[in-house]
Formats: structure tokens, sequence, C-alpha cells
């Protein structure tokens, strides 16, 4: 990395903190979730592949920062290492995470059960696979209810309703009775919301939440995602659609090749991307308000751009975990 | 102007509703497509909008005669599909070939790429037994922009964009007339999405293949095709030139799915405008 690009990188990183003017950021306080230069390494076979190549990253109490990258980027070992849920063979080599100021970098699976659901929990982009299709929704969410809470019986049943209701399910009491194959994907989608949201976790992991919806049903349960954060919940949304972390999330991170590229507001990183990967990305962004603009694979753009700029950059370090 | 390549004109078609069967006697029939028709001449492209229900895979369906529709007709070079005898119905269906959503379900996984894309050609014949199809596999798969050495891999070992480039070299296998690409670009990250539509784009292109293209991304659709229908319930609420649609929805529902589409573009008060908030 050049030394122009790191000075862009620290300034935007710096804007992050000062909320830039009519961006609706919260008033600065302690990040929900702070990683600071992560390294992962998978060792399989005797060999030492680098995952994730000195990632920092913070995300505040009712702030919504988005996880930009394409898919082998690294965005999931990310979310894996925030949640305590690193594959085999994945081990963090330096580096530490700090989630609602605890040092987790080296916890061990008990003592993360403790935290994830009641400090972070995680939405996934297949609701479908997110829930047991063999058993009905009461019963699913009831489980997160009594394993957190301690809530049962008619107190549960209480509960399990008033958080449909808040992700606006209308009928909660007929869906509580529902399997997950009965339900629209939208509908599911704001089912797993509401576990996830049960126990008023202090931040929460959407992965490509809506990746799989219908863009009606996505705008949606975009505005639910941005009513929980008005609440004080920290949100680490992980997509690659540059689309919905315009209109949705006050900062951004680019990651790729296991690195943060580029870090910044939303304002300002739209305005003015600073890395070409960045700009890359947004040339691949189909617009159907620009009949001319063609759209460009990131690889292609990335390496016009490469040329123009005359400047080196080594493509083949992609991770393709 | 010749008359169309593909042409379907009120295609009407009901399944049963099986959420609905009573415990004896037979399900109500529900209405999937209501008088859909278009035309599609060759080297033109035809997007399919629609969101989830809305009918667009059984139009794929009907137009392929996987499901024949109870009335109207699908023609091809201006012959009605319905007459034809199964021989001529076999022929139809390689010239018009389906590409579908998910490539991991729709290629076999114990199965190498070059068995896979070369399948079509064993299937009728047009490949010796012995014939390993080296030639016609590499020849396939650079046709869709991939290395000839992904031959010898399995579908997992492929990524995404891959392996939708293996399935879409699959349907060329038999040089069709047409291609009726349902969803192929869902799941795929924006990089790879612009390759599988820069490819389609390239094919039509070079060989004046005929596209349908169902897809709910709205702006696919506009920088791929160049005339689209609307569906909302199995029936068309709009079509006809992409440009004029895009540029001037006539519709109120065309408007409001144009809306919800979230442009890369900071914008505060999106979030709030229009749309119940309730599902």
């Amino acid at each position: 990395m050049t030394e122009a690009m790191t000075a862009a990188m620290s300034a935007a990183i710096s804007a992050v903190t000062t909320p830039a003017p009519g961006a609706a950021l919260a008033p600065p306080a302690e990040p929900v979730l702070s990683i600071e230069d992560l390294h992962v390494e998978i060792h399989q076979a005797g060999r030492i592949s680098p995952i994730l190549r000195g990632v920092n990253l913070s995300v505040r109490p009712g702030q919504i920062h988005a996880l930009v990258g394409e898919s082998g980027g690294g965005k999931s070992m990310v979310t894996k290492a925030a949640t305590g849920l690193l594959p085999q063979g994945a081990v963090i080599s330096q580096g530490r995470i700090v989630l609602d100021g605890q040092d987790v970098t080296r916890w061990a699976e008990p003592r993360w059960r403790t935290l994830r659901g009641r400090t972070v929990s995680m939405v996934l982009q297949d609701p479908l696979t997110a829930l047991n299709p063999v058993r009905r929704i009461v019963a699913q969410m009831g489980d997160v209810l009594r394993l957190h809470q301690g809530l049962r019986g008619a107190e549960a049943a209480g509960e399990c309703i008033r958080l449909l209701d808040q992700v606006q399910v209308r009928d909660p009491e007929r869906v509580l009775r529902l399997y997950p194959h009965e339900l629209s994907g939208g509908m599911r989608q704001r089912v797993v919301i509401a576990m996830a949201w049960a126990c008023r976790p202090r931040l929460i992991i959407c992965d490509e939440p809506t990746t799989a919806l219908d863009v009606t049903v996505q705008k949606q349960v975009l505005r639910l995602i941005h009513r929980l954060a008005g609440e004080g919940q920290g949100v680490l949304l992980v997509t690659h659609d540059l689309g919905v972390v315009a209109k949705l999330c006050h900062s951004l991170s680019v990651i790729h090749g296991g690195r943060i590229l580029e870090s910044g507001t939303v304002h300002d990183v739209y305005a003015a991307p600073q890395h070409p990967y960045t700009r890359a990305l947004l040339a691949a962004t189909p617009r159907f308000d620009r009949p001319g603009h063609s759209l460009v694979p990131v690889a292609d753009a990335l390496i016009d751009q490469l040329i123009q700029e005359g400047r080196q950059y080594d493509l083949d370090r992609r991770v393709t975990a | 102007m010749n008359s169309p390549l593909l042409q379907a004109r009120g295609l009407r078609l009901a399944l049963p509703d099986l959420a609905h069967k009573p415990l004896f006697g037979a399900a109500p029939m529900k209405r999937i497509l209501h008088d859909v028709g278009f035309a599609l001449h060759t080297g033109g492209t035809l997007g399919v909008i629609g969101e989830s229900g809305s009918g667009k895979s059984t139009l794929a369906r009907a137009l392929t005669w996987l499901l024949p529709p109870q009335a109207g007709d699908v023609l091809f070079e201006g012959r009605p599909v319905r007459a034809f005898t199964p021989a001529e119905l076999v022929a139809y269906r390689t010239r018009v070939q389906l590409v579908f959503q998910d490539p991991m379900s729709a290629l076999n996984p114990r199965r190498r790429v070059r068995a896979i894309v070369t399948q079509p050609l064993r299937a009728l014949g047009r490949l010796a037994g012995a014939d390993d199809g080296v030639q016609q596999s590499a020849a396939l798969l650079r046709r869709v922009g991939l290395a000839p050495n992904l031959a010898d891999r399995y579908p997992h070992e492929l990524s995404g964009g891959q392996r939708q480039r293996v399935g879409i070299a699959r349907a060329l296998a038999l040089q069709p007339a047409a291609l009726i690409a349902d969803e192929v670009t869902s799941g795929l990250d924006v990089s790879a999405q612009a390759r599988i539509v820069a490819l389609l784009d390239e094919l039509r292109r070079d060989t004046g293949l005929a596209l349908v293209f169902i897809s709910h991304d709205l702006s696919l659709v506009r920088s791929l095709c160049d005339e689209v229908l609307i569906l909302r319930h199995g029936e068309v609420v709009e079509q006809g030139e992409s440009a004029r649609i895009f540029a001037q929805p006539q519709q109120a529902y065309t408007r409001e799915l144009l809306d919800a589409i979230p442009l890369p573009e900071p914008d505060p008060g999106w979030l709030e405008r229009g749309l119940p908030a309730s599902a």
C-alpha cells in the first residue's frame, strides 16, 4: 500500500468519528465492536494461508456500519471472528476484538455462549436455513427467550407476540403457530430479525439480510433495521450491494483480499471514493436510471483504473476461502 | 419485419393449489398466468420482471412446454408448439434452452464439468460413446469465458459465477436459437453479476441468440434488455420498450418497483418514502 493511500485511509477513518453535517450519526460513544489490526490464518495440511491481514473496524451504538466487498474478500471471516464462530483451523494470529468493552480475542466456546444472542446476534442471508424447518415459529422464538431471559409459558408467548409486532408482522398470533415454509421470504426474515432482537443485543450483525428478497420487501426490511439502530443498537451490515449501503448506513469499510482498503462515512466515500477498488465496485453496480452506464466487472475496471493511474496492485492476493 | 422467433399469445395457466386442498377431493385450481403474451425476434432481449410468486418461473416452464398452458399459444418460428409431435417437441427444446437460478442444484455434483456441459450432445447422440468430448467442452467453456482446464473440476470446486457460466455453457451445447435465463444472476455478487450480463450480451451480439431474461433485478434488466414485461400475480402490468418503461412508467406498480430500488447514492429520506410498513 502506498503512503498516499495510507494517509487517505487514516483521514477517512478519522472522518468516521466526527459525523459529517447532515449524517444521522449517534453522538460519539464507546464502540460496541472494535476490531484492531486483526490477522486470521487458516492452518491446513501443514500450510498457512492468511485470510485477514490487518482488519480495523469499529461500530458504535446506534450506528449502522457496512462491510462491503465481493465474495471471497474476507467479509464473512470478519463476522465469524466477531461472533467466535471461526471454522476449524482458522487462527487469530494477531490483533484483537473488543465486544462491548470485553476483549474476546482468545475466548473459548463456553464463554462465547454467554455472549451470543445476548450481546451480539446475527441475521443471515437465508432465513430458511437459519430457522428449523420442523418446528413452529413459537417454539423457536421461545427457545431464545427461555435460554437468555428465563421466560416460559404465557409470559414467553406474550413476549413473542410483542417482538413480532415490533418487526411489523401482521397477525402475530397466527404467524407464531406456523412453520417456516408457510411464511414468505420477507416474513421469515422478519422472524429471524425478531429473534436476533429478542434480548436487545448491543450489536446485530446482518450478513446479506436482503439479498434473497424482492426490492419492495427489501425496502421494508431495511426500514426495520434502521429502526432497530435508532433504538441504540449497533449494526454491522455485511453486503455487496452499494445501493443498500448508500440508503441505510452511516459509514462503511471496503474489504478486499482480507484488507480494509477504504473506510469513511457514506457521505464522503460516495462523493469521492479514494481507492480504485471502491470505484470499481461502484462501476459494477447496475443503475436503471443511467441507460448509458454499462456494467464493468470489478477486476476489469480495476485493471483499467490501475493502468490509468500507473499503479501496481497485486490482484492475485484475492482470498478464495 | 420477419415473423418473431418465439412468440407467446394469451397464455393462461392454472395449477392445483395444494395449500387449500380439502382432505378428500381435488385441490382448487390457482391461476398462475393470465393472458401473457410477447414476441421475441432473433437477437432480441426480453426482460421479465416480477416479484416472488408473480409467475416468472412458471412462464419459463410454459414457454419450454414443460408445463403446457391451458389456453393460449407459444409459437416458434411461427408454428404453434401445441401442435408439435413428440419428436418436434424434442427438437424445439434443443432450440430453446433453459438456464436455472441455482447452478448448485442444476448441476450434478458427482460429475465433472466436462461431462456436464457435453451431456446434451450425448443425450441426443451427437457425441459418440467413446468420445469424452474434450474438444467440445473446451470450446463451450471458452465460449462462456472459462479456462478449458476447468473441465476436470467438480461443480463444488467452482465459484458461484463460474458455476453459472457452466450452466450457460451446457445450454449453449446444442446451439439454441433462444435462451431462457431464470434468475441466473441472483445469489451472485455485483461483479459476478456484471460478468454474466456482459456474457449474455456478447452471445446475443455475436450469434444472434434471443434471450428471455427473467429477473427481479430491474437495474440488470435495464442494462441488458430492449423490451420488458412486468408481471404481477400472473398478469402483465406493463410491457414494451425498456427505455420508455424505465423513463416513463405508466403504471403505479412499475413506479413502486422502481422507487424501491436503492441506487448507489446517499439519500437520507429514501427509506421512509413510499410503500406501506407491514407485511
